[in-house]
């Protein structure tokens, strides 16, 4: 029971208050429940509920700051990989229903193209904010080892990646040739295909924001790839469905588009490599 | 005087006595006010800390775990004082309205 509140506790410390701080208030709080033997109840009834107990600890300015960088690194994560993902789904027959006696389909507002030219900022906010945000603190030491989970949803990524690259090839390789020889629902598949992979990327990257917080800050080694991964997939996704195939007769088209992929990844590679230092 | 004000000066006068074992304190202090919760008596305690008012040390114990303990600054027995003076105003005034 004690263990319950304490992991409650725990929880919400960690989400509320700088890293140090709430070890701090653990500490205390596991001190103060150790020393009388009290049941669950009677510990919500003397020490209020857990996420009371940790609000009332907040600085409201250093919270506040909190949250703004939380909700700045999630509006940098979420939109490639929400935004493409509702756009193949809009309009589609399987959200077709009747009701109040009309036929509805499920329609949602191209908001994708209005962020697709934002997609280079997004990468560059996050990852610097997250480097800057999340950086070792002072006195902290250089632990070697790295958090129970990192490498897993790490492989997981780079796969993702991997997917988005040989999207990339075949659209960068010849597309009129790709087009003749891909049915549309091969296309279709792909394409959608694509769309999830950014979506689990952009719901990994936001649990690794939270657990970055309320953990261990090297969960950004896990944000960074799975930002790039999502800006990525936007990039290769704006491609597949804005590209003008009129200019693919020039020679070199695919040149800046290769070296825009290119930097994205090396970006996201990189800020991985020096978070997981 | 606000009830906050009331609880941070309790708690810098009990400190005022002599330095206060942690939990010691919040019970004391939950025993006289039950109907405030020991977790908002803490973050009064924790705020006095960070502005100064208070100083925490670890304390000898004989065998068991290591305690921590509270006492009170130059600068908190400043602020003991204020609030001191201003609960007796309050006092008197409220007084002079015949309340009891």
């Amino acid at each position: 029971m004690k263990k319950d509140y304490l992991s409650s506790l725990s929880r919400a410390a960690r989400w509320c208050l700088p890293p140090a701080e709430a070890a701090e208030v653990l500490e205390d709080y596991r001190d103060l429940i150790e020393q009388e033997p009290r049941s669950e109840e009677a510990l919500r009834r003397d020490l209020g509920s857990p996420w009371n107990a940790a609000r009332q600890l907040v600085q409201p300015k250093a919270y506040r700051r909190w949250v703004a960088v939380f909700a700045v690194l999630a509006a940098c994560v979420l939109p490639p990989a929400v935004l493409p993902l509702l756009r193949e789904l809009s309009g589609r027959a399987m959200f077709r229903f009747d009701a109040y006696g009309a036929d509805w389909l499920w329609w949602f507002p191209d908001l994708c193209d209005k962020v697709i030219p934002f997609r280079t900022g997004l990468l560059l906010a996050g990852v610097a904010l997250a480097l800057v945000w999340f950086r070792r603190g002072k006195g902290e030491d250089k632990c070697r080892t790295l958090p129970k989970g990192v490498m897993p949803l790490l492989l997981l990524l780079l796969m993702g990646m991997a997917f988005q690259w040989v999207n990339a090839w075949i659209l960068l390789n010849e597309p009129v040739k790709v087009w003749e020889w891909l049915t549309s629902e091969i296309v279709e598949a792909l394409r959608l295909a694509m769309t999830l992979d950014m979506f689990v990327m952009g719901v990994i990257g936001v649990f690794a924001l939270v657990k970055a917080r309320m953990t261990n800050r090297r969960w950004r080694a896990v944000y960074i790839p799975a930002l790039a991964g999502s800006v990525l997939g936007m990039a290769i996704y704006a491609l597949w469905c804005y590209a003008d195939l009129s200019a693919v007769d020039t020679a070199g088209w695919q040149t800046p588009i290769l070296l825009e992929y290119i930097a994205i990844t090396v970006l996201g590679l990189v800020g991985t490599g020096v978070s997981l230092c | 005087m606000l009830k906050r004000d009331l609880l941070e000066l309790c708690l810098l006068h009990v400190l005022n006595q002599g330095d206060q074992y942690g939990y010691e304190l919040l019970r004391l202090l939950h025993g006289v006010f039950p109907d405030v919760q020991e977790s908002a008596i803490y973050a009064i305690l924790r705020q006095l800390c960070r502005e100064g008012a208070t100083e925490r040390y670890q304390g000898e114990t004989s065998g068991g775990p290591v305690r921590k303990y509270y006492r009170l600054t130059k600068e908190g027995r400043g602020r003991y004082d204020a609030l001191l003076t201003t609960w007796r105003e309050t006092r008197d005034a409220v007084a002079a309205l015949g309340i009891q």
